[in-house]
């Protein structure tokens, strides 16, 4: 089962870079590129942020690709 | 400045570090001597690193350094640490061989294995972390 990840989407939906993401989460903008790209999985804490920032559900942002 | 200039400056710093406990332990294994050089050379190298990211994240400010050091960071960090570990066992078995058959003294074995260990780590943590950039 693989993550399928719809954050670059609500990302530019937001009008933001992926700087601007970054330093509204508190992160680095390589973290944002790495999840993006789906390099890197974000820990629990750090979706729920970024679906706070962007002011969606975390559901919105990731999901899981079917079997 | 940005937390994007602490990253360069943190994985250019740790680069020239690793490298130099790297010249060191070759250096040392090649002239088959522990101290090819001054000996506190890597550790001083290894100090005036850390001291300078500190300072670029102090003079960055709190948000910036706390952004430079976030999840991925510590996620890569914690990748190297973990590689790094078993690269050291088995430069460990390798050095103390060649200690154990005279290849080697066993000073220069001890000196280049701090070194190689040392290197093992800060090297694998600057390629992984440029792999992401």
């Amino acid at each position: 089962m693989s993550l399928i990840v719809h954050l670059a989407e609500y990302r530019k939906r937001a009008g933001l870079t992926q700087a601007d993401l970054a330093r509204a989460a508190g992160v680095s903008r390589k973290t944002i590129n790495t999840i993006e790209n789906r390099i890197f999985v974000p820990s629990t804490t750090l979706a729920l942020m970024l679906a706070q920032v962007l002011g969606v559900s975390v559901h919105d942002l990731f999901e899981l690709e079917g079997p | 400045m940005q937390s994007e200039t602490i990253s360069r400056l943190r994985a250019v710093l740790l680069g020239l570090t690793g490298l130099g406990c790297l010249a060191y332990a070759v250096a040392a294994l090649a002239m088959g001597r522990p101290d090819p050089v001054a000996w506190y050379w890597p550790s001083a190298l290894g100090l005036a690193s850390g001291g300078a990211i500190a300072l670029a994240s102090v003079a960055a400010g709190r948000s910036a350094a706390r952004a430079a050091a976030d999840e991925l960071f510590r996620a890569v960090w914690g990748r190297a640490q973990g590689q790094a570990y078993w690269l050291s066992l088995a430069l460990f078995a390798a050095l103390g061989f060649a200690a154990a058959t005279g290849a080697v003294g066993w000073a220069t074995a001890y000196a280049a294995q701090g070194c190689l260990m040392g290197a093992a780590f800060l090297l694998l943590f600057v390629w992984h972390d440029l792999r992401l950039a």
